[in-house]
């Protein structure tokens, strides 16, 4: 077996268990199946292209998973040149809405739903509300959530700082939850709050 | 968690356990923040209620099924693989 085949056995090996999990991120952070598979197969495109840069195989996953997030994040960038995604404005409003709704940290989280709530959603409920997160807040939830990525690890593929991945989690999840209680509420899964009633707050300290 | 009973334990406000809880069901917490928010969470119902809902929220979106990949991406994926080796 020549060198350039087991190059290509090698690169194989690494990539097939994981085309499923590539599959699952790129459809999250695309919305769209077509979409998501041109963001796959573009993404192979450059590991294929790049893969003598990279020196630690035992980092093959997080470094796939950068090339994925920096192709994705080039696409918006394009899109959003020709006015179709405002993508940072997206996510300014939201920051400003949930800045403004309440001051204090406590109050982004939102109403307590009750416990059985989540097993009751189905995946397609969980999936849906996921897309409707702003790109980068869905992106560091699919890494830490749905791929169990660390801080650190989610820091060096999305190329920002561990506090940013942290309020990046936090604000995401705050949202996450409000929305899934929302659509509880409209399954008529837990019963709707009056529009006079008060989010439970923390008084202990 | 630990159940902590050590009055050294620094007690910690509801926005400081909110913080600790994130990287506490990340498994990002250290030690002693640990044993603060578990001292928190004894006594603080509240935080109590969001941090279960938090572990629950993320075990439900490790359980999310991965999503099929189709022929069509396969087979692309084949022919990059075949094109650039």
């Amino acid at each position: 077996m020549s060198i350039r085949d087991q190059e290509k056995q090698e690169l194989k090996k690494l990539i097939v268990p994981i085309i499923g999990k590539m599959n699952k991120v790129a459809m999250f952070l695309c919305r769209d199946r077509d979409k998501a598979e041109d963001l796959v197969a573009e993404t192979l495109l450059k590991v294929c292209e790049n893969i003598h840069r990279l020196r630690d195989k035992s980092k093959f996953k997080s470094w796939m998973f950068k090339i994925m997030n920096n192709t994705f994040i080039s696409h918006c960038r394009e899109e959003k040149s020709r006015n179709l995604v405002p993508l940072d404005e997206n996510i300014i409003k939201i920051e400003k809405e949930i800045s403004h709704r309440n001051s204090s940290t406590l109050n982004i989280w939102g109403p307590n739903p009750e416990q059985f709530l989540i097993n009751k959603l189905l995946d397609e409920d969980i999936k849906h509300n996921i897309n409707l997160l702003p790109e980068e807040f869905r992106m560091t939830i699919i890494l830490c959530d749905i791929e169990n990525r660390s801080y650190k690890e989610i820091s060096e593929i999305t190329g920002v700082p561990v506090g940013t991945v942290r309020s990046r989690l936090s604000r995401g999840r705050a949202i996450l939850q409000k929305n899934l209680h929302h659509l509880a509420e409209e399954m008529g899964i837990i019963k709707k709050r009056k529009a006079n009633a008060k989010e439970e707050v923390c008084i202990c300290k | 968690m630990q159940k902590i009973n050590n009055n050294k334990i620094r007690d910690i406000t509801c926005e400081e356990a909110l913080e600790k809880m994130l990287e506490y069901i990340d498994g990002a917490l250290a030690n002693v923040s640990e044993k603060e928010l578990g001292q928190h969470i004894e006594t603080c119902r509240g935080c109590m209620k969001k941090l279960d809902f938090q572990l629950k929220l993320k075990k439900r979106l490790a359980k999310v099924k991965p999503i099929t990949v189709s022929k069509k991406l396969n087979k692309r994926l084949q022919t990059i693989l075949e094109q650039n080796f």
